[in-house]
């Protein structure tokens, strides 16, 4: 009987058998059988009936609740994890049932993105480790952040399905649960008392919050300290100093030039609006991949995908100006005077050619306009001089195609990030980076990297649509994870007050955080599309800008959300009485035509600049 | 991102003849679709990283080759022939490069898209659409109102409840003010403290070719409209009438072209009806001619939407078409003495074209508004009806049923037999009034009450072709008639209208002929 049961098993069994009774090895024989029943016990210990059962007790009960908006949270993970576990058992058709049984609609509208990447590995358990998000799910834990009352309720829930018979799970079930709870999720007390919400939405209902994962390592040692949000760097330890500031020079905040009257300057808030004006690039056969302003809005970059980039001057009498060639120089040598104006090769445009792949990114640096940096698909990032014309260095560690790149607000630090999942810091006149982050490894690709106005932080966007938050100068880096969109993020932008954080998404969704409390202090969803690019008005902040590839530029009353925001932190709203006139939050959209808006940025002249593209997909 | 669920089943074919048993081909099946999935997710982060709306074929190649995976051969000339094209920017500033070379250059241009956080209307930006924008914040308001405040969260937190309201009366203030004003009225509604330093800022811009620059003065508040519209709108309608030439040529350039026109156009319109409804009294045709030709221009002009101000311009349209133009009492020695008097006649027949052109236009472009095509249809259905109907308005009539097939088979398919009646009735009587006179227009006549028969069957039977066919031979027949009174000077009593044909609705006819369906 046993014989059958193997040979309907798998047939190599059966051979092997009998190859071991043809050569009369006995001993061997009796060994394999036992070891093989072990096994095959193992395996039917796992019954498929338990996973559907234990989800629908949990659920049943979470639904059911009156804390359910926080306690949703849990379902989601449960389920994953239940899904992947049923995977991993090979019992595929079990799988596809409880999909179909369990996942409902508010999953699907939260987590579109994630289950069509769960659809990847549907048939198989061997490609559950090298599909990078299934393998970051597998390897981390989530942080629930649970009120105290809603805790209680999880709790004395667990505890009365281990006392009680009354939820009818036998023992295996039990322990499925609760190996689950204990493998997979860290539950964070946020709060004394459950508050339904704590975000300013506009225009969207009100929406059950979503679990953060992070890696296990950090899960067990992450702790929210208070964080340096100033504008200004941090100058009091000397050790710190040591590290990486001392070397270089003071770093220049004054964005503009000393020859520009300040007077003539509008002082942008909700009372001024900015004008916007309004490059568009058409008739372009080569694909451009991306495109970047300078700081002061005179240079153009743009990436293309033949791996070419092109420097324009936006500016007609601004021309680009070379460094002569050194037979050039030796003719006219005999004059001691260095004159770089007058040179022979003056034109409104260079190209730079050097790379081997795809642009990606691009990076000016911000002071002095003097550097270019690009990210491409050939792995390397390149620093270009923008008076000779030619590459200086090429930056080779990352070993995927580079994402992003940025330079902090000091010059001489970089950031960059890749699709193999790293991020690394970098000073210009080194090869090799001074910081690799995350420490326990890679995991899924990082989208965009953005330093803090006062360069002591990193925010970079992750694959599982968080964005990580990074001390570069403290060794437990990993400082806050924000956690709330439900798609891949497309632009990062720190307010110039360091207190606030924008991120906006690849279905329009615009999120503003609060750097310091871990908080969403709006959602702003007007947008159709992916938001290309978020700018705040320079020095206060006030207003918002946000373009998207929807051919748009929208625009929003920053002030008027942080004030609503400040009055709930200190609950001092009593009356309405703040003027009607004053507190719209989106002060107007600007459409364009067909124009999809790559980049946005604000010139010393306080005017708004933005970059488009026209036509590009009817060609 | 459309998700592969299965591998297509053609692609097994080739496979069939090398003999893999059923457990193979299911793993091979799962390991390519694995692969195939992982290669579209790539794809969409590399189309992602370039920030592109949908995947590039570019895309997928980039994913292909980090897999050290290359394409074929056929494909990388392709790729090379496009690369080969020049990469440069055809800048703003050389105004000479940009005449010489048009083509395989990238292309720099540059324009406001908002001063002061208004938009400027200007041929660069979207013509603003109110309807469809108010329709859309309408929806999203009510949704808003019903969905945003269940009394449990009320009363949770009162900050909520704030919250809420300000972000509704902010939407619906952004409401009201859009729809009723003008953003570039609106502009000059506000008081804005100009700082004088502010103009250099601009006029460094103002040098680049295509930088438009409207300058707001502060202007008193009495009238809605500034005074640099209130002077526009007087250059315009003077130079229209008492201008010269050249005056009048610019005035009508500007109708047809200028993105500024919305804020004067309710203006316009009603002093396009008061001086069609002032003609019409006075009987001066060529004045209402002018003014519709001004009409005619706004409508040809595409920044211009009308559907707020149809209520002030279809009566008098419809005016036009309808009315009986006593012609007899206009200066009867003129019209006998000049050869004036029959262009005048044949100035009518003009007239009711172009209004029912209008009409028509409207109708087309309006057919949304509720009501709007029944409206039009009955009023001239009850005009038939009248018994002082003229041969112009049963013309006048044909003609704008003939444009629209809608109304054919509205009016046709239900009281087919009383049209045709009543239309045999109209023919009759003018037959009557000419019966003394002459024989051959009597004659004539029975042919066109023939033809009109035959094309009100065939359009009664939704049949086409036979009534185009017939339409040329009442074309025919009327140019004869128009012939046949011409030549009779003796005529005593004026007949009320000339059956003309000029060139021009010739034109017009061949026209009808080749667009109709």
């Amino acid at each position: 009987m046993e014989n059958t049961n193997e040979s309907q098993d798998s047939p190599d069994i059966a051979e092997l058998i009998c190859f071991l009774q043809k050569n009369n090895l006995k001993k061997t024989e009796v060994c394999f059988r036992r070891e093989y029943d072990s096994r095959s016990n193992q395996i039917s210990s796992v019954n498929v009936n338990d996973y559907f059962v234990v989800y629908s007790c949990l659920s049943n009960f979470i639904l059911n609740s009156s804390y359910q908006l926080e306690l949703i949270q849990c379902l989601f993970p449960l389920f994953v994890h239940l899904y992947l576990d049923l995977i991993e058992h090979n019992s595929t058709d079990e799988c596809q049932r409880f999909y179909n049984q369990f996942v409902d609609s508010t999953f699907q509208s939260l987590h579109r993105e994630f289950f069509s990447q769960l659809k990847l590995i549907s048939h198989s358990s061997k490609h559950l480790y090298q599909c990078p998000l299934t393998n970051v799910f597998r390897t981390s834990r989530f942080f629930l952040r649970l009120s105290m009352t809603s805790c209680n309720e999880l709790q004395n829930f667990i505890d009365s399905t281990k006392s009680l018979t009354k939820f009818d799970l036998t023992s295996s079930q039990i322990s499925l649960l609760l190996s689950i709870f204990q493998q997979y999720i860290k539950i964070d007390i946020d709060q004394q008392f459950f508050t339904p919400s704590n975000i300013v939405r506009f225009q969207t209902v009100e929406q059950p919050m979503t679990p953060i994962f992070v890696h296990t390592t950090v899960a067990n040692t992450i702790q929210f300290t208070r964080l340096y949000t100033g504008m200004f760097p941090l100058q009091s330890s000397a050790e710190q100093k040591r590290d990486l500031s001392s070397l270089y020079p003071q770093m220049n905040y004054n964005r503009l030039p000393n020859n520009i009257d300040l007077n003539n300057i509008p002082r942008l808030g909700p009372h001024k609006l900015p004008s916007i004006c309004l490059y568009s690039l058409k008739h372009s056969k080569q694909t451009i991949n991306c495109v970047t302003l300078s700081n002061d809005c005179r240079l153009l970059a743009i990436g293309f995908q033949s791996s070419e980039i092109l420097i324009c001057s936006l500016n007609p009498n601004h021309k680009l100006y070379s460094m002569k060639p050194a037979t050039e120089l030796h003719h006219s040598s005999n004059i001691n005077i260095l004159d770089t104006k007058s040179d022979l090769d003056k034109t409104n445009e260079r190209l730079l050619i050097g790379h081997t792949g795809s642009i990606l990114a691009l990076a000016f640096e911000p002071n002095k306009q003097l550097y270019l940096l690009s990210g491409s698909q050939d792995c390397t990032i390149r620093l270009w001089h923008l008076s000779t014309w030619s590459c200086l260095v090429a930056y080779k560690m990352h070993f995927q195609c580079i994402l992003d790149v940025t330079f902090a607000s000091n010059g001489h630090t970089f950031a960059s990030c890749s699709i193999d999942g790293l991020v690394c810091l970098w000073t210009i006149d080194k090869i090799s980076p001074f910081r690799i982050y995350p420490e326990y490894g890679h995991s899924g690709p990082i989208n965009l990297v953005e330093f803090h106005p006062n360069a002591n932080y990193l925010a970079s966007a992750h694959c599982d649509h968080t964005i990580h938050l990074w001390n570069i100068y403290h060794e437990n880096s990993l400082v806050r994870i924000f956690n709330g969109h439900r798609h891949q993020i497309s632009s990062l932008r720190f307010s110039p007050n360091g207190h606030f954080l924008a991120s906006g998404c690849w279905n329009g969704e615009i999120i503003l955080w609060d750097i310091q409390n871990n908080l969403q202090i709006a959602h702003l969803s007007l947008h159709k599309q992916a938001i290309s690019s978020i700018e705040f008005n320079p020095l206060t902040g006030t207003l918002l800008l946000v373009a998207s590839i929807d051919s748009s530029i929208s625009l929003w009353n920053c002030f008027m959300i942080t004030k609503l925001y400040d009055e709930k932190l200190t609950d001092s709203i009593n009356s309405p009485s703040s003027s009607s006139s004053s507190n719209k939050i989106l002060l107007n959209l600007f459409k364009t035509k067909n124009t999809s808006l790559f980049h946005i940025r604000f010139s010393k002249e306080n005017i708004l600049y933005a970059i488009g593209l026209i036509d590009r997909t009817n060609k | 991102m459309v998700w592969l669920e299965t591998l297509p089943d053609d692609w097994w074919k080739s496979y069939q003849s090398i003999s893999l048993s059923t457990h193979c081909i299911h793993e091979l099946n799962i390991e390519l679709l694995f692969i195939v999935r992982s290669l579209l997710l790539e794809t969409r982060t590399y189309a992602r990283a370039c920030k592109r709306i949908c995947l590039c074929a570019i895309d997928f190649q980039a994913a292909l080759e980090t897999r050290n995976i290359y394409r074929n051969k056929n494909f990388t000339n392709y790729v090379q022939q496009l690369e080969k094209t020049s990469i440069s920017v055809l800048s703003l500033i050389d105004q000479v490069d940009q005449l010489s070379s048009k083509t395989n250059r990238l292309e720099l241009t540059i324009h406001w898209l908002a001063i002061d956080g208004q938009q400027p209307i200007i041929s660069d930006n979207p013509p603003a659409n109110f309807s469809e924008d108010n329709s859309e914040e309408k929806k999203q308001k009510k949704s808003n109102g019903t969905k945003i405040l269940p009394n449990e969260l009320i009363n949770r937190s009162s900050t909520l409840e704030k919250l809420f309201q300000i972000a509704n009366t902010s939407r619906r203030k952004n409401y009201v003010y859009q729809e009723h004003i003008h953003p570039l009225t609106k502009n000059n509604l506000t008081m804005k403290p100009t700082h004088p330093r502010n103009l250099p800022l601009r006029r460094f811009h103002a040098n680049n070719n295509k930088v438009p620059c409207i300058e707001s003065i502060q202007t008193c508040l009495a009238h809605e409209l500034s005074i640099e519209q209130q002077l526009y709108f007087k250059l315009l309608t003077e130079s229209c009438f008492n201008g010269t030439d050249k005056q009048c040529a610019d005035a009508f350039h500007c109708f047809s072209s200028d993105a500024a026109l919305q804020p004067l156009l309710p203006r316009l319109l009603l002093f396009i009806a008061l001086g069609i409804q002032t003609n019409i009294h006075l009987h001066d045709l060529s004045f209402i001619l002018r003014f519709l030709s001004i009409l005619k221009m706004l409508t040809s002009n595409k920044f211009i939407s009308f559907d707020k101000y149809l209520h002030s311009i279809m009566p008098t349209l419809l005016t036009c078409l309808l009315c009986i133009f006593d012609l007899a009492k206009n200066d009867p020695i003129l019209s006998t003495i000049d050869h004036n008097s029959s262009n005048n006649y044949s100035a009518v027949w003009t007239l009711r074209e172009q209004t029912s052109d209008f009409i028509s236009y409207f109708e087309d472009k309006y057919s949304n508004i509720s009501y709007f095509t029944e409206r039009i249809c009955s009023i001239i259905k009850r005009n038939l009806n009248n018994t002082t109907t003229t041969f112009s308005i049963v013309y006048a009539y044909i003609l704008q049923n003939y444009k629209q097939t809608k109304l054919i088979e509205v009016d046709f398919d239900l009281d087919y037999n009383e049209q045709k009646t009543l239309f045999n009735q109209k023919i009759n009587e003018l037959l009557g009034k000419y019966n003394g006179y002459i024989y051959d227009i009597q004659a004539q006549f029975a042919n066109i009450n023939k033809t009109f028969h035959t094309i009100f069957h065939h359009l009664a039977t939704n049949d086409n072709t036979p009534a185009r066919l017939e339409m040329k031979c009442i074309v025919a027949i009327i140019t004869e008639v128009n012939d046949a009174i011409s030549n009779h000077d003796s005529i005593g009593r004026q007949p009320e209208e000339y059956l003309t044909f000029d060139t021009h609705t010739q034109n017009y006819y061949d026209q009808i002929l080749l667009t109709l369906p």
